[in-house]
């Protein structure tokens, strides 16, 4: 059996156990930080073995992966697949007169993200004045010198996980919040929520603590509030403008209201990319029970190594197996028919 | 868009089948290679069929060796270090070692035969300067021959030895002329010698400069790694390699699951069976095989082509 606190990342474990249930031998191949943090699983069914090392399996072509990785390319492909993608641009950060320049010609609102980046960092949205994208710009720079321009598409954010023949699950993710009760501060209201024994630190659990730091206390700021002031009942404020659950936010599960044509959609993403078996879209729309139109709304971008725990264990709605989907495509002698 | 040689030699190969070669996007990242109803994506050396797990394990050479090790295939002992100290009492241990980073190509920053405190900590600095994720890993050093063996589609082998950067003295000639003599010789896929700091450093060790005069069929080394890219020779050892070092090749490719391999082996004699593996390569420059500058040529792109459209 394995145990959850070997691993680093709880989706690596959510593959291993769904193994396990198929009734597939699974070993851990060195232990935590041994040899890398990330975990590496050995999978063994009457002779047929598979690697599983952080989430990452034999299914998806390098190809694909890094296709997905490169925010320009993936965009590329998915627009030639006659998949809506946000309008943008490519600059070096320093190319601050061209940025002015484009930005004008697609109007603020605009999102500023670093070509290569992971988990939401160095992006800023809702950019809508050439003061606030001269302040954005120079937050760029070292490992982040190129910076990709869009223009801000309006809608919810929804991560979908789909392979290249089915759709699995859909989540609405929430930026971190709390909710009032008219009696205590929002730093009360966050250590409340961080009780929660769902919500850990990195990558360890299903949802992530928030976490009270400067970008925090400015955001709040912003909206003419404190750590120490008291919100009303039912009252909710954000603590963050994006919705990246590494960053505390909230996780719905959605699988149920999905419209067909989205599901359909999310499997000709994936068919889209050569190469690629699953991946977790980040699809924006307002409402993800109409069903798409050239309009109404966007892919963000595609991940490689989905998060695939918030489907799991969300923060409010069904649970879903995202697990079991990765291992019906690994181990296909395994599904029962 | 212009293409590098290495995936110049992939359209001629396809050419020569009848496939089709085109590019996938305006970024001239990957290729397509189309014959008939399929078409498939390509990059380099590296078909679509890698995936990006087996990319992700040879990438990275602690967990290469680590899973090689597990299935009884000869590797140098290795350690991860996060801590120069942890380097330190490696090297007490081994005596003679390898300090390189663990995520980088191409020899960079890989630092050979080191045997002294004042020598490991130069090495480790470098090791760190070309690691993007900050990993050093320390190897215990194995003498013998740099060869590297390539595996296509677990069962075309093909061995080339690469020699470091070297020349022979006559008893006139200065070392610096035997260089530009040397380097006079253009060959495909033959790069100059260079007369860099490293080179003169590599003298300094055996006595030398670059005005010395080396006796009549006196070897001289100019760097201490085997690397083609500077200045290396690069000699075909495919038909003389033991069908033993063949088998452990192509179970490499087997464990690692790898279509194209490019495997880095030390061993003291290829026509016997033995040696150790260093590093696995999901995207070879197999360009060199297709011009050793001493040997048979072999055709490994026009293999993968084959592999490709088997069907």
């Amino acid at each position: 059996m394995l145990n959850k606190e070997d691993f680093t990342y709880f989706s690596s474990y959510l593959i291993g156990k769904a193994a396990e249930d198929r009734g597939i031998e699974v070993k851990k191949i060195f232990k935590q930080g041994e040899l890398s943090k990330d975990d590496a699983l050995q999978l063994d069914y009457k002779g047929h073995q598979e690697f599983v090392i952080y989430q990452v399996t034999s299914k998806n072509s390098n190809i694909a992966q890094r296709i997905q990785k490169n925010k320009a390319l993936s965009k590329y492909v998915l627009r030639k697949a006659g998949i809506k993608v946000a309008k943008g641009s490519i600059f070096d950060h320093t190319e601050k007169d061209q940025i002015i320049k484009y930005c004008k010609e697609i109007k603020y609102p605009v999102v500023l993200k670093p070509l290569a980046g992971k988990h939401g960092t160095k992006v800023f949205i809702g950019i809508n004045s050439d003061q606030k994208l001269e302040q954005a710009l120079q937050q760029y720079g070292g490992k982040y010198r190129t910076v990709m321009v869009e223009k801000e598409f309006s809608g919810k954010e929804y991560r979908i996980f789909a392979t290249n023949e089915k759709f699995v699950a859909a989540t609405y993710r929430v930026p971190a919040n709390v909710q009032g009760d008219g009696i205590h501060t929002i730093k009360e209201l966050i250590q409340f929520k961080n009780k929660d024994p769902r919500r850990g630190s990195g990558h360890k659990k299903s949802l992530v603590k928030i976490r009270v730091d400067k970008q925090l206390v400015n955001f709040l700021d912003s909206q003419k509030k404190k750590l120490t002031t008291v919100l009303k009942k039912d009252e909710i404020i954000y603590l963050r403008k994006t919705s990246n659950l590494s960053t505390g936010g909230d996780s719905y599960d959605v699988t149920d209201i999905v419209h067909p044509e989205v599901k359909k959609l999310a499997v000709k993403i994936v068919q889209s990319v050569p190469g690629l078996a699953y991946s977790g879209i980040d699809y924006m729309t307002k409402d993800i029970s109409t069903a798409p139109t050239d309009r109404n709304y966007i892919i963000v971008e595609l991940n490689g190594s989905p998060m695939i725990s918030m489907h799991h264990i969300p923060y409010s709605g069904k649970e879903r197996n995202v697990a079991g989907a990765i291992i019906d495509q690994l181990f296909p002698e395994t599904v029962k028919k | 868009m212009k293409l590098s040689p290495y995936r110049l030699l992939i359209k001629k190969a396809a050419k020569a089948r009848g496939v089709k070669f085109s590019n996938f996007d305006p970024f001239g990242k990957f290729q397509y290679l189309q014959k008939g109803k399929k078409k498939i994506l390509i990059d380099s050396s590296r078909p679509m069929e890698t995936s990006h797990l087996a990319y992700r394990i040879s990438d990275k050479k602690e967990l290469t060796n680590f899973i090689l090790r597990r299935h009884k295939i000869s590797v140098p002992d290795q350690i991860k270090c996060k801590e120069y100290k942890e380097a330190v009492s490696f090297l007490k241990k081994h005596k003679d070692i390898v300090v390189k980073p663990g995520d980088s190509s191409l020899g960079k920053g890989v630092t050979v035969h080191i045997r002294t405190i004042p020598q490991l900590k130069k090495a480790f600095t470098e090791a760190k300067k070309h690691s993007k994720a900050k990993v050093i890993v320390v190897e215990k050093f194995i003498y013998g021959d740099d060869y590297r063996v390539s595996v296509v589609d677990f069962k075309k082998v093909y061995a080339l030895q690469r020699i470091p950067a070297f020349v022979d003295g006559d008893g006139k000639y200065t070392v610096e002329k035997l260089i530009d003599i040397k380097n006079a010789i253009k060959l495909t896929y033959k790069k100059d010698i260079k007369k860099d700091k490293t080179t003169k450093q590599v003298l300094r060790k055996q006595g030398m400069t670059l005005n010395s005069v080396p006796k009549e069929g006196q070897r001289v080394f100019l760097r201490e790694i085997a690397n083609v890219a500077v200045g290396g020779t690069s000699v075909d050892a495919t038909d003389i390699m033991h069908p033993k070092v063949k088998e452990t090749a192509i179970k490499i490719a087997k464990v690692l699951k790898l279509p194209v391999a490019g495997i880095d082996l030390m061993t003291k004699d290829i026509k016997k069976p033995g040696g150790a593996v260093i590093e696995v390569n999901s995207r070879p420059h197999i360009i060199m095989h297709h011009y050793p500058h001493v040997g048979k040529p072999r055709d490994p792109a026009g293999d993968i082509i084959d592999m490709i459209f088997k069907d």
